[in-house]
């Protein structure tokens, strides 16, 4: 029911790494998303969450997101008072109380800094980090961190630090081959598609914007094993037979107020739905959601090219669910990242770890927009009529 | 004399029953003052000539955290509602407000909220057309590009910054001079950055600065507890002050490291040690105040209500800063000048937080007493002083701005140059340059002016190496100092970066080789290196001494191969040794032992490379340590043999060869050192000696000191010494002393018969006595010692001092003791200590405090010596270094939270008075603050004062416990009339009146003498002199002043000699710039000084000498029968024409 078609660069890619595991969301999967600034701010924006979550509405997923800036195999920036290794011990806490049962683990940004030179310290730490994800029983994923982007001076040129990744994705693909787990190559799908993106993805150069993992999300999914292909309808009039890349379409009934088109999506992704109509008359025409709410105005010339109609025009609902995901990760955060950590669990808890219950109270309300999520992912059927 | 236990109990159930449960509600309320703004206004007090008026207040604003002013002379809050913990469900909508005072008449008209939606916001700094925002984990850089006043676009500047703490968060944002923006962060936060340029990690503490454009981050300085003030002076030297670490204003450099540098072996201190804390700083500056107040600072003590004063002057590369009087000051409960900032119209502003509760984790994040809604802004200005007119800088060309860079408002040349910032490179450049070319070179202002426009090149993000060089070559020092710092950022972008920081090495003025020493530790090369190291051929200071020793350690792995394979050698030996000393390192050491055996007697090298040996040193090293040993005498002769026993306690090393010679030193004339042989002889297991110690141990003829010590080396023989040890513990011919000794000498050993032993003794001892201490302590290190010595106790009495003394121990060291705690209260037969009152028993006692407290005795049962505080707290600066200093408590803290502190200190522990345990690898257990811990060794501080060394591989795990270093039950002797005049006390200090310490240069830290058998009498009974030569300083033991400042004649212990009274007394004095110097005593009738040795003259009451730079100690004789006051009070003060500068040594 749900057809995969991949860009063809993409394939390329996909068959270049044939051994490398098929990536698998499960129903009922609790997944855990962990890494470094890259995978700690994509819980601010949600676009990937929203992607999973609607392409894969048929499943029931859960995201987590353990992301920490500054964050390595070691644990670094996840320790407080102690060294690296009490960082390592929370993130083992943590997964221990998530229970997982898929790992999406994305590191190597940082480690890139030291070049090949710490290429070894990263692998042997990678290998550590990986046994303690392998008992907890969940699946994984290695994600390869993204490329970094050149932006002008007096920000530095990134060319170097790519080169860098590069090594690195290479090492974290020889670890993912190794224990075949699950390899999303982040780096290389976004470096083949680097051209055709919308510059400036990055705000620095390394972190990129909210706009950034918007445009970089159906690339993330794809490399997740998850197509991300923009549906397509397209009429080749008179014929009444519309033809459909994903979901079904009624037959085009012309009529007084023009020709009407009745869309069933088979998911709710927020991407573009590309709109072909040829053989019309010359001339203007409107495009209408439910008869009476205009998306765009176009012309037959156009519509005869194919119009993008944005996710917003044809799945309205899915802001609503990307702002529930983002409630959740919210809410989530100061579950699993509550600030004063030092006097509700640290060595201050005799001072506020009687408030400490609070922090146990957020797990209702994250419930609470999880429900909403769950009601929100499918997609909505769209009355489409075109207007002159 | 024995006091009756305190009980609190009988009282307290009396109040149950006599006040309803609502009390608790009113004794918050009693507490509370009353908000109206007016009320608070008429009870502000203000230094002559100025006068305060409200520029706004809630509800137009609240909470504010951090106040800034932009181009438009607006004020911009960051204000957190949230603070101190966001509550489940609640949304984060905490605020960024801008207001202003458009019709100019210091009242503020009109407000803006610039963005809403935050997570405790602490920071905020409008600049570069828009706002840097510290939100919790980020900083967000935020603008309003539509022109509605509220942001529309938000960037994350960076992010990982911790939030372990909320009151610890990113903060105190600062605009620099150089375009970049500074951010504080407190001690418990761990910051872990990712930047473009690699990750920036900070882990406690420190001063960020960060250069927007590039993104580039960087560490000014490390450590802090918590730094709420930052701020600049004219000439780019910073500045900060600490909220929780009294020390007053701190000067702040590159790579400089103050209080809580985790790992650091050495840190700075600040300008004015024993203040109350501080939250904010600001330069005076403009010309709406009077001339004499323009270049001092103003910072705020918020627990005490205050806004303080200092003004700083230069002394050598640091400064030096004198208190003044304040500029306002109330009794008002409620205010809280947390910032301080100098307006556009040339008035003062202060952010007054407003809140009856400042603690952070001390009181419960959800007290109601927690205000959430107030907050003020105050105006202060100069009466019959026009307010100054703000600038047109929004609409100004370059050329007008770069006319700014001449006013003397330092918010005026501050915005001018960011505005130009602003207007980019391109455009700027030409127009600064004309500008440079059109200074007048006669014009006074022109160093200062050429530094403005290199400062503004520099805020372009752009190095104008003429100008740079010119400035280097400035008249004014501290121009010249200001250049070097750009070299400190940028030496990559000049190719003669290392040869002009060579030049700036010889600069005559210290400041200038300070800034040196740091910039060329940045280059980092070797060549850097052996330039900086040439800084030793001119004078030093601490600060130089600092910069440089972070030099050698850090740059260690560039030059200490190359010196060791040859291509790199010292040109001297005093660089030598600063280096190697420097970096402790054993691979560097054999050239100091080659030193170490010439030297002929102990001076500060040789003691440092002994230090070195201890902790390093292999068995070659101590060979030639042991040659010193027996062959020298004097202080080098002890130092060497404590080195010896330090190698072998820690490491298990000792000499090579035959060591039976030690023996000779049985027989020396110094009980030092035949007492310290007898721990080497222990240590080493040196059979043929055993029995020698043996006798010396039982020898009825052996002093107790060295008894003491021979018992201690039969211990250290381990399980063969245990029959003669058992035998020493059951002779009952033998002190009760050598018995205990021999005790705590078998508990390491077998720890069985050690506590049966141990029982037996104390089962028959009526006083406490160190040695009874010491078997507390002994027990409690060893793992399983606690419940050993429980389980001797069973079913047998013990007298209540002995118990008592015992439980103190025991509850300071935590659960693990909690089984000797009970057995100690059952064999004792003790009230429980610690007692958890009920919260109407709670408001019953405070109010008997408020009722029936008086503070003045209660300070002199703080005084008492059975008590102690003093030897643990500190008051303003002088006392015990162990617990927090009181100077302010009384105005910080709710009195329930003193008087829970007291009974049961383990339920409040300030930050950075947690004990920390060390489980060692052979099953020790220690307890202590942790003073220090590198790779290499960890020294634990115990309750006791006693440091404690542990090699760091000999640690099996440590833990941050949550104990306090205060032993619970301190109180437990007293009275109950005397706690409540105690608390009364403590909850006065800092609150304006007589228990507020003064800010003059009062002598607080004495030295008296300890009358005991061991000091001989002078020869002739006039020779007071012999006093000044007494530096035993075993029998000079501390005294301090009272909060006043002033100490009570009968605390000074005397003799009575002939016809005098004699009461000899002491203290220090260091000066860091020579000149003549002054004290200043209430009388000075029957009484004589010696500075060092040297008798001086008093003259109308007034101490004067000529001092060299250094530490001197002044010694006092009063005759108690001529001396005319009850009490002495000595100031240090400043000597027309005199350019010398000290301060007062104060401390424990």
């Amino acid at each position: 029911m749900f057809v995969r078609l991949l860009p063809f660069f993409l394939l390329t890619q996909l068959t270049a790494t044939a051994a490398i595991s098929p990536l698998e969301f499960k129903d009922g999967d609790r997944v855990v998303f962990i890494g470094n600034t890259f995978i700690e701010r994509s819980q601010s924006y949600g676009h990937l969450e929203t992607m999973l979550t609607t392409a894969l509405a048929d499943r029931d997923l859960s995201f987590r997101n353990l992301g920490w800036s500054g964050d390595t195999v070691f644990g670094d920036a996840r320790s407080y008072f102690g060294p690296p290794a009490e960082g390592f011990e929370r993130l083992t806490k943590h997964l221990d109380e998530l229970k997982p049962t898929l790992i999406i683990s994305c590191y190597g940004a940082v480690a890139a800094f030291e070049g090949e030179a710490g290429l070894p310290n990263f692998e042997k730490g990678y290998e550590t980090l990986l046994d303690m994800f392998a008992s907890t029983g969940a699946r994984i994923v290695l994600m390869s961190p993204p490329p970094a982007e050149n932006l002008p001076s007096p920000l530095p040129n990134q060319e170097a630090h790519n080169e860098r990744l590069a090594v690195y994705r290479d090492a974290i693909r020889k670890l993912a081959v190794a224990r075949d787990y699950g390899f999303a190559d982040t780096y290389g799908a976004l470096r083949k598609a680097w051209d055709q993106l919308p510059h400036p993805l990055t705000e620095n150069g390394i972190h990129y914007t909210e706009e950034g993992y918007a445009a970089i999300t159906p690339f993330l999914a794809t490399a997740l094993g998850v197509s991300a292909e923009p549906p397509s309808i397209s009429l080749a009039l008179p014929s009444s037979e519309p033809k459909v890349s994903q979901g079904t379409v009624s037959k085009a009934s012309p009529n007084d107020k023009g020709i009407t088109l009745e869309w069933q999506p088979s998911h709710a992704a927020p991407l573009p739905l590309n709109l072909q109509i040829t053989g019309l008359a010359e001339g203007n025409y409107a495009i209408l959601r439910g008869g009476t709410q205009t998306l765009a105005k176009t012309t037959a010339t156009d519509l005869a090219a194919g119009i993008e109609l944005v996710p917003a025009n044809h799945q309205p609902h899915i802001a609503t669910l990307r702002r529930a995901i983002l409630r959740k990760n919210k809410l989530f955060f100061h579950r699993w990242r509550p600030q004063n950590e030092t006097y509700l669990f640290g060595f201050r808890k005799h001072e506020q770890g009687n408030n400490a219950v609070e922090i146990s109270q957020f797990e209702p309300l994250i419930a609470e927009q999880e429900a909403k999520i769950s009601d929100l992912k499918h997609p909505i059927e769209l009355t489409l009529t075109l207007k002159r | 004399m024995k006091r009756p236990l305190l009980s609190l109990a009988p009282l307290s159930a009396l109040c149950l029953a006599a006040f309803p449960s609502l009390l608790l509600a009113q004794r918050d309320l009693k507490n509370i003052p009353d908000p109206t703004p007016e009320i608070q206004l008429a009870s502000f007090q203000v230094a002559e000539g100025f006068e305060v008026n409200l520029f706004t207040s809630d509800p137009m604003i609240a909470k504010p955290v951090q106040i800034n002013w932009d181009s438009r002379g607006r004020l911009w809050i960051v204000s957190s509602k949230i603070y101190p913990q966001i509550k489940p469900g609640q949304e984060a909508q905490d605020e960024i407000l801008i207001i202003e005072d458009t019709d100019g008449d210091g009242i503020a008209d009109k407000k803006t909220v610039f963005a809403d939606g935050l997570l405790i916001p602490t920071g905020v700094l409008p600049a570069d057309g828009g706002a840097y925002v510290a939100n919790s984990t980020e900083v967000v850089f935020m603008q309003d590009t539509d022109g509605d006043g509220r942001a529309d676009k938000k960037e994350i500047m960076l992010s990982g910054f911790g939030t372990e703490d909320t009151h610890h968060i990113l903060h105190t944002f600062r605009g620099g001079p150089d375009g970049m923006v500074y951010m504080n962060q407190s001690i418990y936060i761990h910051s872990h950055v990712e930047t473009p340029w690699g990750v920036e990690r900070l882990l406690a503490g420190g001063i960020w600065h960060f250069r927007p454009e590039t993104r580039e981050l960087g560490v000014l300085c490390n450590g802090f507890v918590n730094t709420w003030g930052h701020t600049f002076d004219r000439w780019g030297q910073s500045f900060a002050t600490d909220g929780a670490y009294g020390e007053g204003v701190n000067y702040v450099f590159p790579g400089s490291a103050f209080v809580a540098t985790p790992g650091a072996k050495r840190m700075l201190k600040g300008l004015s040690p024993g203040q109350p804390k501080q939250c904010g700083l600001a330069v005076l500056s403009g010309r709406h105040l009077p001339e004499e107040w323009r270049g001092q600072m103003l910072t705020n003590d918020f627990r005490g209500h205050r806004v303080n004063r200092f003004a700083l002057s230069e002394d050598g590369s640091s400064y030096q800063a004198r208190q003044q009087e304040d500029l306002l000051w109330t009794k008002h409960g409620g205010f809280r000048p947390i910032g301080v900032e100098m307006g556009p119209d040339g008035a003062i502003y202060i952010a007054d937080w407003y809140n009856p509760i400042i603690q952070h984790g001390e009181v419960d994040f959800r007290d109601e007493r927690r205000d959430q809604t107030h907050g003020r802004i105050w105006r202060i200005t100069a009466k019959d002083r026009a307010p100054l007119a703000w600038p047109d800088i929004e609409g100004s060309s370059i050329e007008a701005l770069l006319e700014l860079l001449r006013a003397p408002e330092d918010l005026t040349r501050h915005h001018a140059k960011q505005k130009i910032r602003q207007r980019g490179l391109e455009e700027a450049k030409p127009k600064v340059d004309a500008w440079v070319a059109s200074l007048d070179s006669q014009d006074p202002l022109r160093d200062h002016l050429r530094l403005e426009a290199l400062w503004t090149y520099q805020s372009l993000n752009f190095l104008e190496a003429p100008l740079l060089r010119m400035v280097l070559a400035a008249s004014d020092h501290r121009a010249r100092a200001a250049a070097i710092r750009v070299l400190y950022h940028w030496h990559s972008r000049l190719p003669d970066s290392l040869s002009l920081l060579s030049t700036a090495l010889n600069d005559p003025h210290p400041q200038v080789r300070l800034e040196a020493i740091n910039a060329l530790r940045q280059i980092g090369s070797i060549e850097a290196f052996g330039f900086a190291m040439s800084a030793l051929d001119h004078p030093m200071d601490e600060q130089l001494d600092f910069a440089l020793w972070r030099t050698a350690r850090e740059l260690e792995k560039t030059w200490l191969p190359a010196l060791q394979a040859s291509d790199f050698q010292f040109p001297n030996n005093t660089q030598r040794v600063f280096a190697l000393r420097a970096i402790e390192n054993p691979e560097a050491l054999k050239p100091l032992v080659d030193l170490l055996g010439s030297a002929e007697e102990l001076d500060d090298e040789v003691d440092s490379i002994l230090k070195l040996i201890a902790d390093l040193g292999d068995a070659d090293d101590l060979t030639s340590v042991f040659a010193k040993a027996l062959g020298s005498s004097g202080p080098l002769q002890t130092r060497s043999l404590e080195t010896l026993n330090a190698a072998s306690a820690q490491r298990q090393l000792k000499p090579r060869g035959d060591l039976s010679s030690i023996a000779n030193l049985l027989d020396n004339e110094r009980e030092s050192v035949v007492s310290l042989a007898c721990q080497t002889i222990g240590h080493w297991k040196e059979q043929d000696l055993f029995s020698r110690l043996t006798s010396l141990a039982e020898g009825a003829e052996t002093n107790e000191v060295i008894a003491t010590s021979a018992i201690k080396g039969m211990g250290l023989f381990g399980n063969q010494s245990l029959t003669a040890l058992e035998d020493l513990a059951q002779n009952e011919t033998q002190s009760s002393a050598r018995r205990l000794r021999a005790t705590i000498s078998i508990l390491p050993i077998d720890l069985q018969k050690g506590t049966r032993h141990a029982v037996s003794l104390l089962e028959s001892l009526r006083e406490d006595s160190p040695e009874v201490q010491d078997l507390w302590t002994t027990t409690l290190s060893i793992k399983d010692g606690p419940k050993a010595l429980a389980t001797a106790l069973q079913d047998r009495t013990l007298a209540r001092t002995i118990a008592y003394g015992g439980l103190q121990k025991a509850n300071s060291a935590g659960k693990r003791a909690d089984i000797l705690t009970k057995a100690l209260t059952k064999s004792g037969n003790l009230d429980s200590v610690g007692q958890d009152l009920t919260e109407s028993q709670m408001a019953a006692l405070i109010q008997e405090v408020n009722e029936q407290g008086d503070p003045h005795r209660g300070e002199f049962i703080y005084r008492r010596a059975d008590l102690q505080c003093a030897v643990c707290h500190a008051l303003g600066g002088a006392g015990g270094k162990l617990g927090p200093d009181m100077i302010s408590l009384g105005a910080s803290a709710p009195m329930d939270y003193i008087i829970e502190s007291l009974l049961a200190p383990n339920k409040k522990v300030k930050e950075g008075y947690h004990m920390t345990t060390v489980y060692t690898k052979d099953d020790r257990v220690l307890s202590g603050f942790v003073t220090l811990e590198d790779d290499r060794q960890l020294i634990l501080r115990d309750a006791a004062n006693q440091k404690t060394t542990i090699a760091k591989d000999q640690v099996a795990k440590k833990e941050i416990a949550s104990v306090s270093m205060m032993p619970p039950g301190l109180t437990t002797g007293l009275r109950r009339d005397e706690f409540i005049h105690l608390v009364r006390f403590l909850s006065e200090l800092g609150k304006e009146g007589p228990f507020k310490v003064p800010p003059r240069r009062l002598v607080r830290r004495w030295r008296v003498l300890n009358f005991t058998e061991t000091i001989a009498e002078p020869v002739s009974k006039g020779d007071q002199r012999f006093y000044a030569l007494q530096d035993d300083i075993k029998e000079w033991i501390p005294a301090y002043s009272t909060v006043r400042g002033v100490l009570p004649v009968n605390d000074i212990p005397s003799k009575k000699r002939w016809l005098y009274l004699v009461a000899p007394l002491r203290f220090e004095i260091e000066v860091t710039t020579p000149g003549e110097v002054g004290i200043q005593f209430n009388a000075t009738e029957g009484m004589r000084a010696w500075v060092g040795e040297k008798e001086v003259s008093l003259e109308n009451f007034v101490l004067q000498a000529p001092l060299e730079t250094g530490t001197h100690m002044i010694t006092l004789v009063l005759d108690g029968n001529a001396f005319p006051k009850p009490t002495l009070e000595a100031e240090l003060i400043d000597l027309p024409d005199s350019n010398a500068a000290a301060q007062l040594v104060s401390g424990s």
